[in-house]
Order: structure tokens, then C-alpha cells, then sequence
């Protein structure tokens, strides 16, 4: 519901990784934890002050870049953002049939007995999986557009599965 | 100190709740440092004689049954809660760190992980009073980990579990190459040890049938001891028992059975446990990717947490370090590394609570979520309400509620001088950066114009160091009167923000009128009793009777939001509060 900036700094260029979907997840820490061993503040605790504040935007850069490139979503996101900068935001605006089934869906986590959630939770992982699937097609056929629409998509998807979860805790 | 010590030196210190100490690095490892009478553990305990002398350590402890008034115990609790300036002085450990060729003395300080970012700046200024330059804050259990030869030698995944007196923490870790990174941390900052005296300490009392004499402060002294006593001994012994001297002149025998004290203390146990399995899934992990659990925290020698510990993480847990004496030795070892000793070690530590920025209706955006590691920084976009607008009002809070009314205010500022335009064309991108301290900056720009403003979090009632040190002489005088003070402050702000933000949200929301004008009426009542200066109870009475109506409220009004989400076209931007346009 709120418009997320733009990442000023690329994070697959902040990681020095190569910019795709398919990250090896040991690849991607290893490479954070080598950057972090000589970037951190720790690391540099004598350093004059005006490159101090600098040494910290870079450490800052590079853990949020982890943290982006780590989950496939926010990863896909600044993938789209790298091919077409705006193309998340541009694509909020969703088709009302999406927006219908959106709307039935919520309905049926507000009103799913114990029983029945599990079964929906089930339904919730495997459209989200799906899309995902989607996300990764377009992505290689560099369709940011169709990407980003599938990723406005998905916040519904995911918002019934945090509220289902929610839910089943209370 | 026996034990050269060479190069710049860092001290690691572990201000606890009931003991505090200090540790240094030196070439045969971290070592804790020891007063002239060989002791390591600084009872963390201030007294203040009638004349005004002030006393710390063991030697206000001897103090405490004959000034049971002017002593003041688990003085961590207060930090940062307004309590701020009598820490400093508890801090004044009865131990000169000699000074070398830097004037000022170069410390470490460990904070609880779950210690907010206003507690955070609260433990850095006390440091500078007592004249300690401190170069890092380290969360407790992360320094735990450190301390326990997990020495980076040997990859895998900890949890570390620490039960003090006061607080209690968990955290998760992983060691990969020699850097220690914490996974998640969840924690209670007022659940450990003294909670359970106090619970003992009533059942003593009960059995005792002297119910009469418990307004006397000394006899509450007394039992607590006994009680604390008691349980220690319960720890190694089935059951014990001890004479209580009841100031009357009477002497009673209490006892009690370790059965009877775990069964008193097993939901608070339980709580701990709760707390450890959200740190679990916060790190996405299951029990059986753990590869170690080290406790730590002197409570952790109660045979019960023992084993619901070892049962939760279906392991034994590793208690191979002095539980007392880990985090010192932890932060000794972070000291060194920040004074360049140690090249091998790194630490990357997590931000322990979501911070956000008010947007209209009282709703938290969080812009930095819990775990985050740190540095870290986050820029969003932000717009306004009203047209005209010329300044927004930027509220920063912590926490992991919706509503600001649940969540704590850190700090709040404004962005002034955006030229006046239609409601919704400013863009104003806030930007949130924590440091490696965990201590929090906000910046706020209007992008079309450039305006800009900004500031360095503070805590939320915003004192001087002028303010902060002649607090710390009042304090010596009202020591005690401080406690309930504390609380007074906390519920004038919580009512002020309350009444605040609920004339805003009803500005806002679409209520049937019957609602509104019971609201309005509940707002005006807690109005009334603020503007007079009422008393702690009044205070209290008026904001719950407020938030019970505006629970229900608030529960109709995300309701409707959610429904226009779903709608077909996306909500605007979220707006930030501000003033009237021109
Ligand atoms: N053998 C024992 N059995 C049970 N409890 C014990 C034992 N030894 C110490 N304690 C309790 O441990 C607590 C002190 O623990 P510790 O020194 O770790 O806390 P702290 O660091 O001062 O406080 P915190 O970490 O909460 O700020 C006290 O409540 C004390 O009564
Ligand atoms: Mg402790």
C-alpha cells in the first residue's frame, strides 16, 4: 500500500553476482560473508570520520543486498527494477478478476474453521509456488512487465497467508 | 590485574541486573578482572547514605537491611525508563580501570539482546558519565556465544539461552569462517531470577501466617533474601529450609521443596520457552538444525530450566563456561577485536525490534523489520494528507504492533518548508539507517524541492546531557520516588499520545455517530484528567477505559481498510500527520 523506492544501489552489482533468478544460496553467503569480513565498521574502527560515514553505507548496502537477493521475491522484484526502474509500481494496478478472486479468497481465510485452513493454507503454497514459476518464465524472457504484475499478484496471496496464519494462532 | 596486558585496550564489560563485571584481552585469552579482595562479581547495587555519600558494589549491598530505602537493587531495569541517570552511577564499578596512554578508558558494553534502541542510548550515556568512552554496545547472548570457545574454529548453528535476574534472552546464531552472525533474537526484559524470589518470597510469607508486617520494608528485604537463598539451595538439594528473622524479634522457620518452587515457577519457565521457539521460526530453522545450546545467566542453573531447555532443543545443553562469567569474557573478546587484536572475528549482530514511521490513523509503517542485520538502511516514499500542506510531522516508533498506541515512541521531528501543493504530490523519502551500535538515524527529504531534515534517535523523553546530569543529582535525593515517577511519566505520555491520535483517527474514520460520541466523551474524560495533573490510578483508569472503545473501533476501521484494498482501484500512498495547510 505504500510505494517502495528504488534501490539507489543495485544489489547483484553491491554483491558483485551475476543478475538472474538462479542464485546458489551457498554461493550468495559465501560471497556475502567474504565482503562483510573487510567492510564492516568493526573492521575499520580506526578510520577518520568522514570515511567512517561512508564505510557505513556500505556495510548497510551490502546486508540489505543479502537480505534482498536471499527470498526469490524481493530477489525477483530487484531484478524487475534493474530491467524496467518503476515497473513494480506501474503495475499496481490489478484486472478486477484478479481482484474478485482476491476478494473471495479473503473472505474464505476470515471465515476458514480449523479443518478447512489447512486444506486452504495448502491452496495458498501451491498458487504462490506456481507463481512463482510464472515470475521465473518472464524473467527469462526478460517480460518485466509481465513479471511485475505476477509480483502485485502475489502480495494478495501472500497477505491471506500471513492472515491464515495469523489466524491459526489465535 | 595480574596479567600484562599490551597494545590499545579495550575493556568488555557485563552490566547485569544483580552482578555486574568487567573482562580484558590478554595473550592467554580473556580474562575477568577481580577487586582487591580476589572477587570477580560486582553486586550491581547502589546505596545512598543520609550525608549524601553514594556506595556501589558489595558495599551497598551491606547496606541494604539497614537502608532498605535509600538501596537501590536491579537498577537495569530502569534504564531507559526516565530512570536513566541512576544507572550512571551504579555503573561506577568499584574498580579503576588503570588508565593507559588514552585518558579516557575504552569499553565494550553488553546491553540484553531485547533491550529497545532508547535503552540502547540510555546505556551509552551513562557510560560517557562515568567517564568510559564506549566504542560498541554487543547484545548479551551473542557475546555468551563468543565467549564459548565457539571460538570460529568449528561452523554450525547455536542457540544461546540466558536467564539472569532481571532479563531474560535467545538468540541464534551462526558461525561460518569466524563470523558469528545472529540469525534472530526474542527475549523478555522483565522475566528472570527476581521474579522468581518474589514468587517465592509470597509463598514464604503466606506459610509464615505474618502477613501484618509486610508493608515493612525491611522485613520485605529480609524475606526476599531468604527467598533468594532458598532457591539457590533448591538448585543442588531437593529441599531446604533457613531461619527468617521477622524484625519483631521473632525467628521463623521457612522451607520449601524444589517440587513445590518448580511448580511455581513453570509458566514463566514456559515463557521462556515460547520465546525460544519464535526465535526458531524467526530464523527459519527447525530444533533439529541446531548444533549447540549453551546457557548462560544464573538463573539457567535451575535444574527445571535445565531440562525444559534439553527437552525443547532435544539435546544437552553445553554448560561448560561459567554461566556467570560468559558474556564478560564474550565482550572481552569483542574489545579486542575492535581494538584490531583479533583479525579472525566478526560479528554481525541484528536489529532486536521493527521501527516504523506514523502514517495517518495512528498506523505503524515499518521500514526496518526485527532481525534486520545491522548496518542497515531503508528508504521509503511517503506523501501528504491535506492540500496545501507545507510540514509533516515524522513519528518514529519500535515494535512489532500495528498501531502506534501498542508500539513505543522513540523520537519525533519535523520536515517544514514543502511549497504548497495538491495533497499527494509531495514525495517525501524517509530513510532509516541503523548503525553497528543498533542506534537509529532518520532522515526525511521532500524530493521535488530538496527540503530536508533529519535526527539521531533519542530516547523518547528527550534529555540533555545538562538535563541527564542534573537529574543524576536529583536522583541521589529521590532515589525511590523515582520508581513511581516512572510510571506516572509513561502513562502522561501514553494518554497524551492516545487522546492525540485518536481525535486524528476520528477525523478519519467513517463511525456511526453513537460511537463517535462515545468516544469523544472517553477522549475528553482522559483530557481532563491529564490537564489536572491526576494521580497514577485516575491516569490509569481513564486511557484503558479509552483503549477498550477504541479497540473495537480500530478492528471496524482496518476492517474497511482491507475491504477498499481489495477494491478495484490501489490505495494512495500512505500519508504522513501534519499541520493545517496554510
Ligand atoms: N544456583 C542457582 N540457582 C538458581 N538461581 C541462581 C543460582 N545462582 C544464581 N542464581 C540467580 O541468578 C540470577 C543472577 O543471574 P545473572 O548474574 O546471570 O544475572 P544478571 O546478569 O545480573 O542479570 P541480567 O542478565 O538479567 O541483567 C539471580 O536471580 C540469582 O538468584
Ligand atoms: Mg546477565
Amino acid at each position: 500500500m505504500r510505494h517502495v523506492l528504488l534501490r539507489l544501489i543495485d544489489p547483484f552489482e553491491t554483491l558483485g553476482l551475476p543478475a538472474t533468478m538462479d542464485l546458489d544460496a551457498a554461493t550468495l553467503e559465501a560471497r556475502y560473508l567474504e565482503l562483510s569480513r573487510t567492510a564492516h565498521p568493526d573492521r575499520n574502527a580506526e578510520v577518520e570520520s568522514d570515511a567512517q560515514v561512508a564505510m557505513l553505507a556500505r556495510a548497510a548496502a551490502i546486508n540489505d543486498a543479502f537480505r534482498t537477493l536471499r527470498d526469490p521475491w524481493t530477489r525477483a522484484q530487484a531484478l524487475c527494477e534493474r530491467l524496467a526502474p518503476g515497473v513494480v509500481a506501474a503495475t499496481a494496478k490489478l484486472s478486477p478478476e484478479f481482484l474478485a478472486g482476491a476478494m473471495e479468497l479473503a473472505e474464505a481465510v476470515a471465515l476458514a474453521e480449523r479443518d478447512a485452513a489447512e486444506a486452504l493454507a495448502e491452496r495458498i503454497r501451491r498458487a504462490l509456488a506456481a507463481i512463482l514459476a510464472d515470475i521465473r518464465a518472464a524473467l527469462t524472457h526478460v517480460d518485466a512487465r509481465s513479471a511485475a504484475r505476477l509480483l502485485n499478484e502475489a502480495r494478495y496471496w501472500q497477505k491471506a497467508g500471513a492472515d491464515l496464519r495469523q489466524k491459526l494462532r489465535a | 590485574m595480574t596479567e600484562a596486558v599490551s597494545g590499545p585496550v579495550v575493556v568488555g564489560i557485563d552490566l547485569g541486573t544483580t552482578y555486574s563485571l568487567a573482562a580484558v584481552m590478554t595473550r592467554h585469552g580473556p580474562r575477568v578482572l577481580r577487586d582487591q579482595d580476589g572477587e570477580a562479581l560486582i553486586p550491581s547495587v547502589v546505596a545512598f547514605e543520609p550525608d549524601g555519600t553514594l556506595r556501589v558494589g558489595r558495599a551497598a549491598l551491606a547496606r541494604a537491611l539497614d537502608l532498605p530505602d535509600r538501596t537501590v537493587h536491579s537498577i537495569k531495569r530502569l534504564i531507559g525508563r526516565a530512570g536513566v541517570e541512576i544507572d550512571a552511577e551504579a555503573k561506577r564499578l568499584p574498580y579503576r580501570v588503570r588508565r593507559g596512554a588514552r585518558d579516557l578508558a575504552r569499553v565494550v558494553m553488553t546491553v540484553p539482546a531485547y533491550f529497545d534502541d532508547a535503552q540502547r542510548q540510555a546505556t551509552k550515556d551513562a557510560a560517557t558519565l562515568a567517564g568510559l568512552d564506549c566504542r560498541r554496545i554487543v547484545n548479551e547472548p551473542t557475546a555468551a556465544a563468543l565467549a564459548y570457545g565457539i571460538d570460529g574454529s568449528r561452523d554450525g548453528t547455536v542457540l544461546v539461552y540466558d536467564l539472569g535476574g532481571g532479563t531474560f534472552d535467545v538468540s541464534i546464531l551462526r558461525i561460518q569462517g569466524g563470523v558469528f552472525r545472529v540469525l534472530a533474537t526474542a527475549g523478555d526484559t522483565h522475566l528472570g531470577g527476581d521474579d522468581f524470589d518474589l514468587l517465592l518470597a509470597g509463598d514464604l510469607l503466606a506459610a509464615s501466617g505474618a502477613t501484618a508486617v509486610v508493608e515493612d520494608s525491611r522485613v520485605k528485604q529480609a524475606l526476599r533474601r531468604a527467598a533468594e537463598a532458598l532457591k539457590i539451595r533448591l538448585s543442588d538439594a531437593e529441599s531446604a529450609q533457613l531461619e527468617l528473622d521477622l524484625s519483631t524479634g521473632r525467628t521463623t522457620t521457612v522451607h520449601a521443596t524444589r517440587a513445590d518452587f518448580e511448580r511455581r515457577i513453570a509458566t514463566l519457565v514456559e515463557r521462556t520457552i515460547d520465546c525460544c521457539r519464535r526465535a526458531l521460526s524467526d530464523a527459519e530453522l527447525d530444533v533439529g538444525q541446531l548444533d549447540d545450546v549453551v546457557l548462560v545467566g544464573g538463573s539457567s542453573r535451575i535444574p527445571l530450566v535445565r531440562r525444559r531447555v534439553a527437552e525443547f532443543a532435544q539435546r544437552a545443553p553445553r554448560t561448560d563456561v561459567d554461566p556467570d562469567l560468559a558474556i564478560a569474557l564474550g565482550a572481552a573478546i569483542q574489545a579486542d577485536v575492535l581494538a584490531g587484536g583479533n583479525r579472525a572475528l566478526l560479528l554481525l549482530d541484528v536489529v532486536p525490534l521493527s521501527l516504523g514511521i506514523e502514517t495517518m490513523g495512528g498506523v505503524v509503517s515499518k521500514l526496518v523489520l526485527r532481525n534486520a542485520t545491522i548496518p542497515t538502511s531503508v528508504t521509503e516514499e511517503f506523501s501528504t494528507q491535506v492540500d496545501g500542506q507545507t510540514a509533516v510531522d515524522l513519528n518514529v516508533y519500535q515494535g512489532e504492533r500495528e498501531r502506534t498506541a501498542d508500539c513505543r515512541k522513540l523520537a519525533s521531528f519535523k520536515l517544514r518548508g514543502i511549497p504548497p501543493m495538491p495533497a499527494g504530490l509531495p514525495r517525501v523519502a524517509v530513510t532509516f539507517l541503523v548503525d553497528a551500535d543498533g542506534v537509529l538515524r532518520v532522515t526525511a527529504v521532500e524530493k521535488r524541492t530538496g527540503v530536508q531534515a533529519s535526527i539521531q534517535v533519542v530516547p523518547s523523553f528527550g534529555l540533555t546531557r545538562d538535563e541527564v546530569r542534573s537529574m543524576m543529582s536529583a536522583a541521589i535525593e529521590h532515589a525511590r520516588d523515582d520508581m513511581a515517577a516512572r510510571e506516572l511519566v509513561e502513562l502522561r505520555n501514553k494518554g497524551l499520545a492516545m487522546v492525540h491520535g485518536t481525535r486524528r483517527a476520528l477525523e478519519l474514520a467513517d463511525l456511526p455517530p453513537d460511537e463517535v460520541y462515545s468516544v469523544k466523551k472517553a477522549v475528553a474524560h482522559l483530557d481532563r484528567v491529564l490537564a489536572a495533573g491526576a494521580p497514577v490510578d485516575e491516569l490509569r483508569a481513564a486511557t484503558d477505559a479509552l483503549s477498550r472503545l477504541t479497540a473495537q473501533i480500530a478492528d471496524d476501521v482496518i476492517g474497511s481498510a482491507v475491504k477498499k484494498a481489495l477494491g478495484d482501484t490501489p490505495l494512495p500512498k500512505s500519508v504522513l500527520p501534519g499541520s493545517e495547510p496554510r
